[in-house]
């Protein structure tokens, strides 16, 4: 441009008369002066006068517009700073969506400022291809510069393409040829990866040999490796080998032996391979253990190192010690020695168990600080249980060291604890722990300072220690995270903490808090990056702060975790991003998640109910499809198509899900269904649809609401037409249903303490001509008490009651392990007269008491327990009579997994009546509900 | 026409590159200003000859390495005086008038040239503490030492070498100084093993 400039001023010139031309070439000169006079007069004051004209964002070459700008500390007519350059490009960094940022000027004076930004792409996948089939999980392994779902850096790729040669290598696969390509996934920010692998070279295993001194014979060292001769030579699978015969010299007494590649030699012209692996065994350790049964791998470790024989003989008798007090033997003693004898150690543990006894009570002496109970329920030592022991003999023998610095942490320094265990007769003892508390230190004075935003009594309510209290060094330094994490949540950054502490007495001390109070940082831009579909009202909706508020730490913390709950985002993260000490910016990165999913299930389902009797079941298959489209329209709204299939049942749903209803934060179903079930009584085929409306009171207590209409048409009936109105054409129910939730149980799988009550309630009115209309209660409350550690006795009472007409389908039923465990599935209540088969009612009762308790102490997870259960459906509530309830008796056990035990119990029918079962048996997993 | 093509060229020249990434050091950036502020203010004159061959690279490779111990070590006190006390080194390099003229050509004020300082300040703080106390030299390592560098230097520069008693302070001490600069260079090549690191400056 400047030469274009040049030469079309030559022309203008040669254009000219010669007059004119003189006349020119002064005005030419004057204006040339003009050119270069203000030209040194602003490079001159150029770096106090120059500022920031104009601002462009590019975003791989093309401007944008997005929030990308409000990042930029520079603003448009402020003056050029490098620094506030700089921290635009951290900060732009810092979203995490840009591998790159350059930023370039135009002009001195009036500055054009553009920021070059490459947008950061995500591995969707990562493909191999070639002339061969390679092993792409292996493979994929082996990248580590390289994820699928990471980001996508293009710097990184020769270092994966070594990463990825490495692991060939150790597939086998030698001096291979490896072309990337990339391929940018269409409008979206992903970008798939692909390895062509040619040439790679395998290698034949033509001979594998040893040196050194091998002890074995070379057959049986072959034997036991998976690399053979004549086979593929896997680089991978030889260092298996490896480990496989150290492990081998091992269970020879053999601990110290060292298993080496010697030389791997390549015939590239044969392509075959030599190996020569080097064996050396060094001395033969030979462990002894005399006068007790204690297993060797408890001490073997301790030998396969080379150390110092004093140590190992040290370590061994406080493994041995330990192991045999655990057993009881209490005052079991060890001494060791070793002998060398030619190339072999051997070490010899010489036990003298003496009696073995049971830990039958435990009492303290010396407590003031603590009573008895406070002191156990501190060290967590069980409550008394039957059968099973409250500590064990180790454990014991560790409480004086645990003891003195629970003392520690309540001012006691000098607490000593010693213990005897006094016989109570026959093979019970006492543990008989004295305590010598020794003197308390306290805080005599607290005192702050530096502390300008907040009065004395708030920041002494935020720590742990208060005047008077016990003094422990280590509860001062907690304090200081306390009050670091209230600053923060006051919005201020930038505070410094440090603890003084000072005698000020005989066991009396001061402690100073100096603070150096930060600044409170307020929020100017709310910046939010990565949403692709999510729309922006979307995510500032579960946002607790806003713009203009100051930075509350758990505020933004909240933040992120209603972000997470979403179930959109793979991935939240929230920065701040100081703008000054006063201000800054807050940076929301979110990751979408993978918006498609789609399982398909298989399984098997017993013919009669699952969890009735399970020894006179036949076995059918069953599946499930589900589909699921999340993060619809950006709105975190959620559509779900599921489908299950078995030879009695059918079941299809279409469910929408939306976490606000018409801006209310309450979670929102709606469901369409169609359904066919075959049931003991009866079938059915019925489809309908529902509005449930999700309302969280609290933590644990929620409201339910749900407006339903179901059609249904019943068929294959076995009992008496009487026993329903219209069975004979389809008839509709429209309602409305509200429940009210209150779960204070410890765990809702395996609940071991609390509580959980629920109330439900369905009203079915004539609405839309339909047939029914009735009204039905449901109230429920489990009750788990914890009676000593592990042993909880729980109840559930159950009570419903309907009125109106109720089709059979809506009816109350129960029997089964999830009811009453004297009856199978839906067999206790009414029945009809000539089929037999249960016909629900109108009205149910049902108690059920458990008591639950370990059985070995070894096995945690496993329980033993008691029940009986009490109750009864009756056909209507003025039927219901305390006198007809029917009782059960029984016993289980049950062996706790994450999803809630799997319980296997024998029911007793203490009143079985005609060709009811006295004794059933059932196989559950989920707990009775 | 002419006045038109003089005023544009007075005002815009071709754009030129002000700033970019020139490292990312597990994920804190490096930027082409943080590498000339280090330079212009002498930051690291005690660890770079400043007539070294490829020095942005050696910068480059010291502020990398000093960014990578400076996160490992979280928050490391600095008191206001060691800044103080290399901030006026730095004057005394400089002078005061050329100080302030730089600090102003970067938009700097004092304060965040302190910042830059902190940093160098805890890095140095980590590594003396690290690698400060602690290495051992042993008989062995001085005899070799004297045999095998300092005879043959002495002799080469035609200088009757000194009996190894008389200089076994000296030996020692540079043993020590290499022993623990070799430490101090392996343990940072293990933290960049561990590290992720991006280099965005071409040599």
């Amino acid at each position: 441009m400047r030469m274009d400039g040049l030469v079309l001023m030559s022309k203008f010139i040669r254009d000219f008369s010669p007059q004119r031309k003189s006349t020119f070439f002064y005005v030419f000169l004057l204006l040339l002066f003009l050119f270069f006079l203000p030209q040194k007069s602003v490079s001159q004051s150029q770096k106090n006068s120059s500022f920031v004209a104009r601002i462009f964002v590019m975003i791989d070459g093309q401007e944008s517009g997005e929030e990308i700008g409000e990042l930029i500390p520079i603003k448009e007519g402020e003056p050029f700073s490098l620094k506030k350059i700089s921290q635009s490009i951290k900060q732009i960094y810092t979203t995490g969506l840009f591998s790159d940022v350059q930023v370039s000027k135009e002009g001195d004076q009036e500055i054009l400022l553009t920021f070059h930004l490459t947008r950061r792409l995500f591995i969707r996948k990562i493909v191999f291809k070639g002339n061969k089939k390679f092993p792409s999980k292996k493979l994929k392994d082996g990248l580590l510069s390289l994820r699928e779902g990471s980001f996508f850096m293009e710097k990184k790729l020769s270092r994966t393409v070594e990463e990825l040669k490495n692991a060939l290598y150790r597939e086998g696969y030698f001096n291979p040829e490896i072309k990337v390509d990339t391929k940018r996934v269409a409008k979206s920010s992903s970008v798939d990866v692909f390895f062509e692998i040619h040439s790679a070279r395998k290698f034949i295993i033509r001979t594998i040999a040893f040196s050194g001194e091998k002890i074995l014979p070379e057959a049986e060292l072959k034997k036991e490796m998976k690399s053979k001769e004549g086979k593929v030579y896997i680089p991978s699978v030889f260092d298996e080998d490896i480990t496989r015969l150290q492990e081998v010299y091992d269970s020879m007494n053999y601990q110290r032996a060292e298993i080496e590649v010697e030389e791997k030699r390549f015939d590239e012209k044969e392509g075959c391979v030599d190996l020569i692996l080097k064996i050396i065994p060094h001395e033969k350790i030979e462990i002894i253990v005399k006068g007790a049964q204690v297993p060797l791998d408890l001490l073997k470790p301790i030998w396969e190192a080379r150390i110092f024989e004093e140590w190992g003989q040290t370590e061994g008798h406080a493994k041995i010690l330990s192991y045999m007090r655990e057993k009881g033997y209490l005052q079991c003693s060890v001494t060791s020695f070793v002998e060398k004898v030619d190339d072999e150690l051997r070490v010899v543990y010489e036990v003298i168990p003496r009696e073995k006894y049971k830990i039958q009570e435990i009492s303290f002496e010396g407590l003031k600080y603590f009573t008895p109970s406070q002191l156990e329920k501190e060290l967590g030592i069980m409550g008394k249980t039957p059968f099973i022991d409250r500590i064990d003999g180790a454990r014991l023998f560790d409480l004086p060291e645990e003891i003195g610095f629970l003392y520690k942490t309540k001012g006691f320094p000098n607490t000593s604890v010693d213990f005897t265990f006094p016989l109570l007769g026959g093979k019970r003892v006492k543990a008989l722990i004295n305590i010598e508390e020794g003197n308390q230190e306290k805080i005599q004075k607290i005192d702050f300072q530096g502390v300008r935003s907040v009065d004395r009594k708030t920041i002494l309510e935020q720590i742990g220690s208060f005047e008077g209290g016990p003094f422990f060094q280590l509860n001062v330094q907690k304090d200081i995270g306390k009050l670091e994490n209230f600053y923060l949540n006051q919005g201020i950054r930038g505070t410094e903490i440090e603890a003084r502490v000072e005698r000020t007495g005989e066991d009396l001390f001061s402690v100073v808090f100096a603070v150096s109070e930060g600044k409170k940082v307020e929020i100017e831009n709310i910046v939010i990056t990565g949403n692709v579909v999510t729309k922006r009202s979307v995510i500032i909706r579960e946002l607790r702060i806003k713009e203009g508020d100051y930075a509350f730490y758990e505020k933004i913390r909240e933040s992120k975790r209603r972000l997470e709950n979403l179930g959109v985002f793979t991935q939240v993260r929230i920065e701040e991003i100081p703008l000054s000490s006063e201000k800054g910016n807050l940076v929301i990165n979110v990751r979408e998640g993978e918006r498609n999913y789609a399982a398909v299930g298989i399984g098997l389902e017993t013919k009669t109910e699952p969890q009735s009797n399970v020894w006179n079941t036949a076995i059918i298959p069953r599946g499930t499809a589900e589909y699921i489209r999340s993060n619809i329209l950006g709105s975190a709204a959620q559509l779900s198509l599921i489908g299950q299939f078995s030879l009695k049942e059918k079941r299809g749903v279409i469910s929408w899900e939306q976490p606000y209803f018409f801006g209310n934060p309450m979670a929102t179903y709606l469901n369409a269904w169609w359904e066919m079930e075959e049931r003991r009584s009866f079938s059915y085929e019925r489809r309908g649809i529902s509005l449930t409306g999700i309302h969280s009171l609290s933590e644990n207590m929620m409201l339910l609401l749900t407006l339903r209409w179901v059609r249904t048409e019943l068929f294959n009936l076995k009992i008496e037409p009487s026993e329903v109105d219209r069975q004979q054409r389809p008839f509709s129910v429209t309602s409305v249903s509200g429940s009210f939730i209150w779960d204070r149980r410890d765990d809702p799988f395996n609940p071991a303490a609390g509580s959980f009550l629920s109330f439900a309630f369905e009203w079915a009115y004539p609405l839309f001509k339909v047939e029914y209309y009735y009204l039905k209660s449901f109230l429920k409350h489990q009750q788990f008490i914890p009676v000593f550690p592990r042993v909880t006795f729980s109840w559930i009472s159950r009570l419903g009651l309907g009125e109106g007409k109720i089709p059979i389908h809506e009816r109350f039923f129960a029997g089964g392990s999830n009811s009453f465990r004297g009856a199978e599935f839906d067999e206790l209540g009414p029945k009809d007269s000539l089929s037999q088969v249960p016909v629900g009612g109108k009205a149910l009762f049902l108690l059920n008491f458990e008591l639950s308790f370990p059985l070995l102490s070894a096995v945690e997870n496993l329980s033993g327990a008691v029940f009986y259960d009490k109750g009864s459906v009756f056909t209507g509530v003025k039927d219901l009579s305390l006198s007809q309830l029917r009782d059960a008796l029984g016993i289980g056990i049950r062996y706790r997994t994450p999803l809630g035990p799997v319980r296997l119990e024998l029911g007793w029918n203490l009143n079985p009546r005609e060709e009811e079962k006295r004794f059933l048996v059932f196989i559950t997993i989920g707990n009775v509900f | 026409m002419v006045l038109f093509h003089f005023s544009f060229f007075a005002h815009y020249s071709l754009a030129e590159t002000v700033d970019h990434i020139v490292a990312v050091v597990n994920e804190k950036v490096i930027t082409l200003t943080d590498l000339r502020i280090a330079e212009t203010f002498c930051l690291y004159d005690e660890e770079i000859d400043p007539g070294a061959e490829n020095i942005h690279q050696l910068f480059l490779e010291m502020m990398i390495d000093q960014k990578l111990v400076v996160l490992l070590a979280g928050a490391e006190a600095v008191e206001k005086e060691e800044v103080d006390s290399f901030q006026d080194k730095i004057i005394e390099k400089m002078g005061s008038e050329e100080l302030e003229k730089k600090l102003e050509e970067f938009g700097l004020d004092r304060d965040d040239l302190r910042e830059y300082i902190r940093d160098k300040i805890i890095y140095q703080k980590i590594i003396k503490r690290r690698f400060g106390q602690g290495v051992i030299v042993s008989l062995e390592e001085i005899e070799d030492f004297y045999k095998g560098r300092y005879v043959p230097s002495q002799k080469e520069m035609e200088v009757e070498p000194k009996p190894m008693m008389e200089i076994l302070k000296e030996i020692e001490s540079t043993i020590k100084q290499e022993k623990a600069k070799s430490n101090v260079e392996d343990w940072i090549k293990n933290l960049k093993t561990q590290a992720d690191i991006l280099i965005y400056l071409k040599n």
